[in-house]
């Protein structure tokens, strides 16, 4: 079977989305079958900007073949259409302009896969509200299975979505809440899917030692792994963390590692440690006492999944029915939905080594049910023997 | 005073959270911490941060620039500084009074819930003291009325006895009394017999000695 995977970017250097949520699936996946990559030449989720110049690669053993996106995103002209179809009744043609000006867009990805359609047995489309997506299935619904990566963002309810989440054949969900959204925004429940996520690597071996000789952070530490954004819900998490601090004697800091996009506040007890390496990421999940997760939009956080391959337990934003859900469901982590709820359950934690303890356990096991890669392997195998099967 | 108690033990009950550790339920561990914070009163440092909170939201918040963000930065630098004596009017006129009144009521919302909790407890502890010393009185009651009872009882037989005896003394009497009026009726028919007897042998006497 002959498999492409369709993505908005690919490489090597995006570490986090849904795009490494696409590598690492096409990386598992060709033990099993011939996969391929289909993808942009953009780095920047922003701009959409071309970046690789290549128009083919092979990384980690996977073919990638890239497109030109010939136009990149104007913030400006995007920001106001966006605000034109969210707070206005308008029409069809204005929401498929607002997909053309988000992008990446690049027509000749669609042309491709117009013309090779019948090379592919198979074309995983990944993240339902970009331009490839949209068009890619509706050219090639009988051949599509869509991994919506979708949260609870207004523009899951333009009708050009609802439509959309109509035609593939097959859905992976990322988690059961957001496989209630979408079945309840489309009543697409007759087609095939199932909630699967993304499994993770966990290495063997760590370092702390290396791990500590080079940052200038030691255990008493709260760990955000992610971009520093105010989409991630950092913004907030600076003011309510800060504010802790000021309100309660204690010595705890507040790690954070990744690339930021927001200024992050002086202050004696916040450390930034930059982009890190995944090995460094990982010895930074061992020391930490939690992790926290901020965001307010998750389709699935797959650090917090590493955190509970790692025995953590998290501490995460209420608002986001993904992650409060897992919580529940794992018992393995609190949420907060205001500073008051994020202080009380930080003290509890914190104080708590028992629970940590007990949470970081529960954490483990979730994981190991749920997200360990044979796991999530033969529920990719499942989906698309049943597929044949229809044929 | 021991309603008072009764309240302070209750905030304290309230206060604690209780972890199964166990059988960790993060459902139950949320729900204890809402109640916790519903039954706080907000301080004054809290409604700074809820300030703080819609300024983040309400995108007013401006954190300190800092260095070596360019020519851009030095604008917004010189402009923030120009803004600043009327900054706190443009954050009155553009801070969302309806968010802040919508974050109050939520918070007010949440105590009128936990002091109705609260009252509801007090008021089931009140009901159960009451019952118990309702339920000793009546106990107590219900043990003098049994020997109330009891004695009415004896009183009563006792009476009973009593009636039988009198009537049955009353019985005798009568038939003591017909008895003597009998005997009475006797001794007078034979008083008049004596006297009969008497005049016949008088009437005998003077016909023997005639």
């Amino acid at each position: 079977m002959k498999i492409a995977f369709v993505v908005q970017r690919y490489g090597l250097e995006i570490n986090g989305g849904a795009e490494l949520h696409c590598r690492w699936i096409a990386e598992h996946m060709k033990k099993y079958h011939e996969v391929e990559v289909l993808t942009t030449k953009a780095y920047d989720y922003v701009t959409w900007e071309n970046h690789y110049s290549k128009d083919e690669e092979i990384i980690n053993g996977i073919l990638v073949k890239r497109f030109p996106v010939i136009r990149p995103r104007n913030k400006v002209r995007f920001g106001r259409i966006q605000n034109y179809i969210l707070e206005n009744e308008h029409k069809e043609e204005d929401e498929l302009k607002w997909l053309e000006e988000e992008g990446p867009l690049s027509p000749s990805l669609i042309q491709y896969i117009n013309e090779h359609k019948d090379d592919y047995d198979y074309f995983i489309f990944f993240s339902y509200r970009y331009y490839h997506s949209y068009w890619g299935i509706n050219l090639i619904p009988e051949k599509s299975i869509l991994v919506p990566t979708a949260e609870h963002d207004p523009v899951i309810h333009l009708k050009i979505f609802k439509d959309l989440f109509k035609k593939p054949c097959a859905f992976i969900y990322n988690s059961v809440e957001e496989r209630q959204l979408i079945q309840s925004l489309s009543k697409n429940e007759h087609i095939l899917g199932d909630v699967i996520g993304v499994g993770t690597e966990i290495p063997d071996k760590i370092s702390k030692e290396e791990f500590y000789k080079k940052y200038p952070v030691r255990n008493n530490y709260i760990l955000y792994i992610g971009r520093i954004d105010e989409n991630k819900g950092c913004d907030k998490l600076f003011n309510y963390f800060i504010t802790y601090k000021k309100e309660k004697k204690s010595d705890i800091k507040l790690v954070l590692a990744g690339t930021t996009k927001l200024k992050i506040p002086k202050h004696p007890d916040i450390t930034y440690l930059g982009f890190i390496s995944d090995e460094d990421k990982f010895s930074a999940l061992d020391s930490a006492l939690l992790l926290v997760m901020p965001s307010f939009y998750e389709s699935l956080s797959m650090v917090t999944l590493e955190a509970w391959a790692f025995k953590k337990p998290v501490l995460a934003n209420a608002r986001c029915e993904v992650l409060k859900g897992q919580c529940i469901r794992s018992n393995a982590g609190l949420y907060y939905e205001n500073y008051y709820e994020f202080r009380e359950a930080l003290d509890l934690l914190v104080s708590s080594p028992r629970l940590r303890e007990q949470m970081g356990k529960n954490g483990h096991k979730y994981f190991m049910q749920n997200y360990t890669w044979e796991i999530i392997e033969n529920k990719y195998l499942s989906i698309l023997n049943q597929l044949e099967r229809k044929k | 005073m021991n309603g008072e108690k009764k309240g302070k033990e209750f905030i304290q009950q309230v206060n604690e959270i209780k972890v199964d550790y166990e059988n960790i339920d993060v459902a139950d561990i949320m729900a204890q911490i809402k109640r916790k914070i519903a039954s706080q009163p907000k301080k004054e440092l809290e409604q700074e941060i809820d300030r703080e909170e819609l300024q983040f939201s309400s995108g007013l918040y401006t954190p300190e620039p800092s260095e070596g963000y360019g020519i851009k930065l030095k604008i917004k630098r010189i402009l923030l500084k120009i803004m600043r004596p009327i900054s706190p009017l443009i954050k009155l006129l553009i801070l969302p009074v309806h968010e802040e009144v919508k974050l109050n009521l939520d918070h007010t919302n949440k105590r009128i819930d936990n002091l109705t909790n609260q009252f509801g407890a007090e008021l089931r502890n009140l009901n159960e003291a009451l019952n118990q010393r309702i339920d000793l009185v009546n106990q107590a009651l219900n043990q003098r009325i049994d020997l109330a009872f009891s004695e009415l009882e004896k009183a009563k037989e006792y009476t009973k006895l009593l009636h039988n005896l009198s009537h049955n003394i009353v019985v005798e009497l009568t038939k003591l009394k017909i008895e003597q009026e009998n005997l009475k009726l006797k001794v007078r028919i034979m008083e008049k017999d004596f006297e009969f007897l008497d005049k016949k042998e008088k009437q005998l006497e003077k016909d023997a000695f005639k």
